[in-house]
């Protein structure tokens, strides 16, 4: 997910990061959102960016889940 | 911050005894509560903390065909459960479209229920407000009061109660379960809220010291399961109080309601049941045309609190928009904006 972050432009000044990386694990293992960038957004809406940088961690988490196989999304529990 | 007793009961029992002291609050998520002690706006001299009580955190199939919802239960737990969720899906998308994923992991049933009103002259420890200081006066009226109450407000407080939860819950007759020191009782979540009047401080029908233990849904509200919806106008699509909401649900027998149910949030200092657009739904056809009829009457007591006027044709249209969302059917899975009247269901586009 760091990884993801870093390939998107998931951040700017990084203060919001370690809580949008959680937040994003978390989405992935509810699998609610699956990939779906409206289903993304909406479940990491609880997580501001005041740098704006909403457009490159929606395709960072849409990429960090395809990414991760099914063992590797429970490693990272 | 004032300092207070912490308390954390083993049984029930014992946390009505210690809640039962003057100024104590119940704590269990405290979503709500903590930030209300951080800025001085509620100073509870002991706080007693339910949320390890056992046994409340249960979603229970009754053996009448209703569901029991234990206090406890996360917002976000309730939503998700397979079974809750397709025999109440507006209930499920009402929570869906509440607060943040966080909050909703957090919050429980009935902390929901007994949420304060989000009014910011509530909050503001400055301003005068008869909810936090009875007999200060209400710095809302003449204020900034876009957001009010429409509906059942009094000359002493204008604020709204800001539960989405409660709106679909009210709609589908559900009951609170209560337990106080003289044992168990309960009351239609209908008249749990009170209207503000000249008593505004006192928001429940709950005595000093009484708790809420669980929410129940009767069997007959699994029935409108196939025509049931929430709407909700919000100031960003996600993550905001709703200005108006609306909970419709419908039973259609061939193009044809045989039952309506349906209730509004934002609009009341509780969730507001319309009972008399419901009797003009019952028996009619499904279209445009009678849902803009009930629409009128779910709204007819409606009248400005202050720049809000715009809240009674918007909470009109929202009414007519969620139940032209609920004759055309329950959506196998709730949008991704769930409640949104930006979301759309299977491609497809809605017009109310």
């Amino acid at each position: 997910m760091q990884e993801a972050f870093l390939a998107h432009d998931g951040l700017q000044c990084g203060f919001c990061t370690p809580g949008q990386i959680m937040s994003a694990i978390g989405l992935i293992q509810e699998a609610q959102a699956g990939d779906d960038p409206e289903r993304v957004r909406e479940g990491m809406s609880g997580n501001l960016c005041r740098c704006g940088a909403y457009q490159g961690i929606t395709a960072a988490v849409l990429e960090a889940r395809k990414a991760l196989d099914a063992a590797s999304r429970r490693q990272v529990a | 911050m004032k300092t207070f007793d912490y308390v954390r009961p083993a049984t029930v029992r014992e946390a009505v005894a210690a809640a039962s002291a003057p100024d104590a609050a119940y704590l269990a998520a405290g979503t709500n509560l903590l930030d209300l002690m951080k800025g001085g706006v509620t100073r509870p001299s002991r706080l007693v903390d339910i949320s390890h009580l056992p046994g409340l955190d249960r979603i229970e199939d009754l053996a009448d065909g209703g569901v029991r919802i234990g206090a406890l239960v996360r917002n976000a737990d309730l939503a998700r459960n397979r079974a809750f969720a397709r025999r109440y899906p507006a209930v499920a998308e009402a929570l869906l479209s509440g607060a943040s994923a966080q909050l909703r992991n957090a919050a429980t049933v009935g902390g929901n229920l007994l949420q304060r009103t989000r009014c910011a002259y509530f909050y503001d420890v400055a301003s005068a407000c008869n909810k936090r200081e009875p007999g200060s006066g209400c710095d809302a009226r003449g204020g900034e009061n876009r957001l009010h109450a429409i509906i059942g407000w009094s000359e002493s407080c204008i604020a709204t109660h800001p539960s989405d939860f409660c709106v679909p819950l009210v709609a589908l007759d559900a009951v609170v379960e209560i337990e106080g020191r003289a044992g168990r009782r309960e009351i239609p979540l209908e008249i749990f809220h009170r209207l503000p009047g000249d008593a505004p401080e006192r928001e429940t029908m709950l005595d000093p010291g009484e708790m809420i233990v669980a929410v129940r849904l009767p069997a007959e509200a699994v029935r409108f399961a196939g025509h049931a919806r929430y709407l909700k106008i919000r100031e960003r699509t996600s993550y905001a109080f709703a200005v108006v909401s609306a909970a419709a649900a419908l039973r259609v027998e061939d193009g044809t309601i045989a039952q309506a149910r349906l209730a509004l949030g934002g609009v009341a200092m509780k969730p507001w049941r319309a009972r008399a657009a419901e009797l003009i739904l019952a028996g009619a056809r499904a279209d445009a045309a009678v849902f803009g009829r009930a629409a009128e009457a779910a709204l007819a007591e409606a009248k400005p609190s202050g720049d809000n006027g715009f809240k009674i044709e918007l909470a009109r249209r929202t009414v007519a928009r969620a139940l032209a969302l609920a004759a055309a059917g329950t959506p196998e899975r709730v949008p991704a904006l769930p409640a949104s009247p930006f979301a759309s269901v299977s491609g497809d586009v809605i017009h109310a």
